[in-house]
């Protein structure tokens, strides 16, 4: 039975001046349905492309990369689009909120693609500001809100479709010692009670620990190997 | 509409330049709405006025003969015919000029009877009132006049007998055009001719021209020949033509200024191309990693380009709106002839057509260029 996530030797290189630069060469990685994997690794090893890869945010060289069923390598930008409004949630490191909108306006996006309502979108959107106790937040814009509870706001975006996987690219990385706690509880209830798959790109081992394993990528492989299992 | 809320919040982003946009590209449409709208209210005010004729003196400003009247009338085809005289009024101040004509009443209002609904009363008034006036509401009421007051009009052109230029009317009716115009004789003061006639010191039984009512308005090519050949080679020469065709001589300055201004305008709206151009750019750009975000979400390309699109939209009829308004406001406080007409729709519907076009040919560059965004290079921007 295959992986809810499989990356079959998967290359990947960028442009950058004159040079291309390899940053995956026939990467493999299998994710089962459930787990909270945390990806770590120095800068520039990959892990940012690894989970925009698996994320549908950008596109494979060479390869495969199947998830959820879905063979990403073989869909164009549209289809690829529709999927990640389907079946992915992101959460990136500066939130990238809209400013000029409110927590509730801002959450409300990813519903705008579907055919819901209006009056249904709002009570989707309710129902995960409870979820995660933000609902003071609905009205206030992203100036009015700490980095913790911007952060909040964003994973409720990423939420508010119910998708089966969510993608953290360094969601603590902004944040103070406090506030990243408070956010790495959130994600492990969401993968605990919930049941939700999530791949997290950190650089930040406390933040590790409240995954189910840990993945090493690129020249970190060799060194910490020991800790979890590791992407090949 | 479920994108209406994202696509004015993006707008707004950056109130201040919006704001300045919003100005610029409303001022282009203030002046196209009145220098267009001018155009066209006196297009359609000069259309009416194709059923009567303007017999003139064939040398500008002479006087005709007020005998003429009666060949005039013996003229076949010819229905109805009257006479005016300039008066040259003003009230206190010579400064500012009114618009009084001294014609026989009955006549004139009856060949403007499409026009102007004046009561057979009021009419025997002024048959029955030597110095009876008819004023236009308007004009009462920017004078405060009413009926039963007494004017002390004085006339630039004429000398009354007694030395002086006052000519005292007594106003007996207001009247005001059945389709809401203001202009030309509908915001005019009418007195007796004979009243004129007798008290004036000079020219006598002269007149500034007569209006001739036709039977039937496809044969004024012919009538105009016929009267104006009646009078050939006499000391009064003649030049007839349409009531149209005369103001429209009139217009002809105003006409190469309209068509100068009217090049300034496209000028302006070609400006305001580049303008606008520019700034939707720069606002995408700055916006890169927010349509990236977007996109990450699940919009399409094609959904940023359109969202881009929309939001350029959006922008330049919201401009198009706030300048129509001021426009409508300016001619209210000019209080001319649009004063009652308002701005023709033409120039509305021309409007928004316009901002549309301005919106499309100046979003497509930067829509496009959000539309190719890749989503890993705009969220870099942002780290």
């Amino acid at each position: 039975m295959s992986s809810f996530i499989t990356l079959h030797r998967v290359t990947k290189r960028y442009q950058a001046g004159q040079n291309m630069i390899e940053v995956l060469y026939e990467h493999d990685l299998s994710i089962e349905q459930g787990e909270f994997v945390a990806l770590m690794g120095p800068s520039g090893s990959g892990k940012t492309t690894l989970l925009n890869i698996i994320g549908g945010l950008d596109t494979v060289e060479k390869g495969q990369a199947t998830v959820a069923g879905a063979a990403l390598h073989a869909m164009s930008n549209r289809e690829l689009s529709r999927w990640r409004s389907q079946h992915v949630g992101i959460v990136f490191q500066f939130y990238h909120l809209l400013s000029m909108m409110t927590a509730e306006r801002n959450v409300m996006l990813p519903l705008l693609l579907t055919g819901l309502s209006a009056a249904q979108c709002k009570q989707r959107v309710r129902i995960v500001f409870e979820l995660l106790g933000i609902s003071d937040y609905l009205q206030r814009r992203p100036e009015e809100l700490s980095g913790g509870q911007q952060q909040r706001v964003a994973i409720a975006r990423a939420l508010v479709t119910d998708p089966a996987l969510l993608i953290c690219d360094e969601p603590t990385g902004d944040l103070d010692r406090e506030n990243a706690e408070q956010i790495m509880q959130v994600l492990q209830q969401l993968n605990r009670e919930h049941g939700k798959t999530i791949i997290m790109a950190t650089h930040d081992p406390q933040a590790a620990k409240y995954a189910t394993q840990v993945m090493l990528v690129g020249k970190a492989r060799e060194s910490e190997a020991a800790t979890g299992r590791t992407a090949r | 509409m479920k994108y209406f809320g994202l696509i004015w919040a993006q707008l707004w982003r950056r109130p201040k330049r919006t704001w300045f946009t919003v100005i610029s590209i409303a001022v282009a449409f203030l002046l196209f709405a009145v220098l267009i709208g001018f155009n066209v209210v006196l297009d359609q005010a000069l259309a009416k006025l194709d059923s009567r004729l303007f017999v003139v003196s064939k040398y500008s400003q002479e006087q005709l003969p007020l005998a003429y009247r009666a060949q005039i009338e013996a003229v076949p085809g010819i229905k109805d015919v009257s006479h005016m005289a300039f008066f040259g009024g003003y009230y206190k101040d010579r400064r500012f000029g009114l618009p009084v004509y001294a014609t026989d009443i009955t006549k004139t209002f009856h060949i403007y009877r499409s026009l102007f609904d004046v009561p057979e009363d009021t009419l025997q008034k002024m048959r029955e009132n030597r110095t009876g006036a008819l004023v236009a509401k308007r004009l009462a009421g920017a004078y405060g006049w009413k009926v039963g007051d007494r004017v002390a009009l004085s006339s630039t052109i004429w000398t009354n007998k007694d030395g002086t230029s006052d000519y005292p009317v007594d106003i007996v009716g207001l009247f005001e055009s059945k389709d809401g115009a203001t202009e030309g004789f509908a915001g005019a003061i009418f007195i007796n001719y004979d009243y004129l006639n007798e008290s004036r010191m000079f020219l006598r039984d002269s007149v500034q021209f007569f209006i001739a009512e036709l039977g039937d308005p496809k044969s004024s090519p012919e009538i105009m020949s016929a009267i104006d050949a009646r009078f050939a080679n006499s000391s009064s020469e003649t030049r007839t033509m349409t009531e149209q065709a005369l103001l429209e001589s009139q217009m002809t300055t105003i006409s190469d200024i309209e068509l100068l201004i009217n090049a300034i305008v496209a000028a302006a709206f070609f400006a305001l191309l580049f303008v606008t151009a520019s700034t939707m750019a720069q606002s995408v750009r700055e916006r890169s990693p927010e349509f990236a975000m977007l996109k990450t979400l699940g919009f399409s390309d094609a959904a940023v380009v359109a969202l881009v699109l929309a939001e350029g939209l959006l922008l330049c009829l919201f401009a198009a709106v706030v300048g129509l308004l001021v426009a409508r406001v300016v001619f209210l406080i000019v209080g001319n002839i649009f004063a009652e007409a308002g701005i023709p729709w033409i120039v509305i519907l021309q409007s928004f057509g316009i901002a549309a076009a301005l919106a499309l040919i100046s979003g497509a560059l930067p829509a496009l260029r959000a539309g190719r965004l890749t989503i890993i290079q705009a969220l870099a921007l942002k780290r």
